[in-house]
């Protein structure tokens, strides 16, 4: 179903994230530190109900990776991201639906309501991952799994920066090369996007949390800048398949 | 033990899983099994698995075999192959059967039989 959500100002969806983190760690009685336990929260904090299911072999759909069951209180999660390599979207996909849940089953409900449909919204690739409702879900997911000052903090410890933010360039000419510490070091150009992610992600322990998602995070709260003009090529996380032009 | 009949295995086997802290997929690791099959089993979609699985599961969750295993309407795995191997106890089940033994004849049987062998059972 097509759910009708008003806009949220990004400050607002942070907000929402903040408040469930707290009260899981109410609820627990224990600091929470990368990485975030999103199935954890979606079943026994939330209580809600999580499945892994074949969306096709169930309903015939093809191309839907999550979905929420509002009225069952279901989290449906597609089996294909099950695999070991795809870990990071698995996570990604729990918290989005959590996302949904926490800003959209009041307007779900309404929708209900008015129209009759089932209550549920699904969530494919493509064309519907840029309407509100999943770009909403989807900044409420970066903000859960990478909360700020977790992020900031794994930034400080990976980077010696003079100034905050590491802007990306197109080209391997960079005046300067950083070296984190630990890792080997690197220019910051647009084709090692992925590195910049991946030591952020491992100074932060934020194990369960892509590359691609770690970049996005690091570009929301203004620590990369990708000056180049240019997409992030997320196939160089994918070496068997080609990239796909925009 | 008491039993709850208006819950199904899925649902006391999801509330067991949760009251141990343990996560679907890790479940699912312990026991060999794929998460989704896991998900389907606690949903109801499928029959409950196995005798032999439902001990595995109990085992992975530090205990609960029994009521597990009642849940699901299963025996013991090592009850059965007791029986198997000892055609008396399978004739002795024949004739409770036939006559309906209840709740409260089996209570007597077990006393009797803890005094007429001298054993008590190791609580």
């Amino acid at each position: 179903m097509s759910v009708n959500v008003p806009w949220l100002s990004r400050d607002a969806i942070n907000q929402a994230a903040t408040e469930l983190l707290l009260g899981y760690e109410d609820h627990t009685g224990q600091i929470l530190a990368p990485p975030i336990p999103v199935e954890d929260i979606i079943e026994r904090y939330l209580e809600l109900d999580l499945q892994y299911i074949d969306f096709y072999q169930r309903h015939g759909l093809d191309n839907v990776f999550g979905a929420l069951y509002v009225k069952n209180r279901t989290v449906a999660v597609s089996e294909s991201l099950l695999q070991d390599k795809n870990e990071g979207r698995l996570i990604f996909t729990c918290a989005h639906e959590v996302g949904h849940w926490c800003l959209h089953r009041s307007h779900v409900d309404a929708a209900v309501r008015v129209s009759g449909e089932a209550g549920v919204v699904l969530c494919r690739t493509g064309r519907t991952s840029k309407l509100p409702v999943e770009w909403q879900a989807d900044y409420f997911a970066g903000c859960f799994l990478m909360p700020e000052e977790m992020v900031r903090g794994a930034w400080s410890r990976a980077f010696d920066l003079e100034r905050d933010t590491l802007h990306i360039c197109n080209v391997k000419k960079s005046f300067r090369t950083f070296v984190a510490p630990g890792l080997k070091s690197f220019d910051p150009c647009i084709e090692n996007w992925h590195v910049i992610a991946d030591i952020v992600r491992t100074a932060g322990n934020f194990s369960n949390v892509s590359k691609q998602s770690m970049i996005i995070r690091l570009q929301e709260l203004g620590l990369v800048r990708n000056l180049t003009g240019c997409s992030m090529d997320w196939s160089c996380l994918q070496p068997d398949k080609k990239a796909v032009p925009e | 033990m008491t039993e709850d009949i208006s819950k199904t295995f899925g649902t006391i086997l999801k509330q067991l899983r949760l009251d141990a802290g343990i996560g679907l997929r890790e479940l699912a690791k312990m026991i060999g099994k794929s998460p989704s099959y896991l998900s389907e089993i606690e949903s109801d979609r499928v029959p409950p698995p196995s005798a032999e699985m439902i001990v595995d599961i109990a085992g992975a969750l530090g205990g609960h075999k029994q009521e597990l295993l009642a849940s699901a309407s299963k025996m013991d795995p090592q009850i059965t192959d007791y029986v198997a191997h000892q055609p008396e106890a399978a004739d002795f089940l024949r004739k409770a059967r036939k006559y309906g033994f209840d709740r409260e004849d089996w209570h007597k049987l077990e006393q009797l039989a803890d005094i007429a062998l001298g054993r008590k059972e190791e609580k």
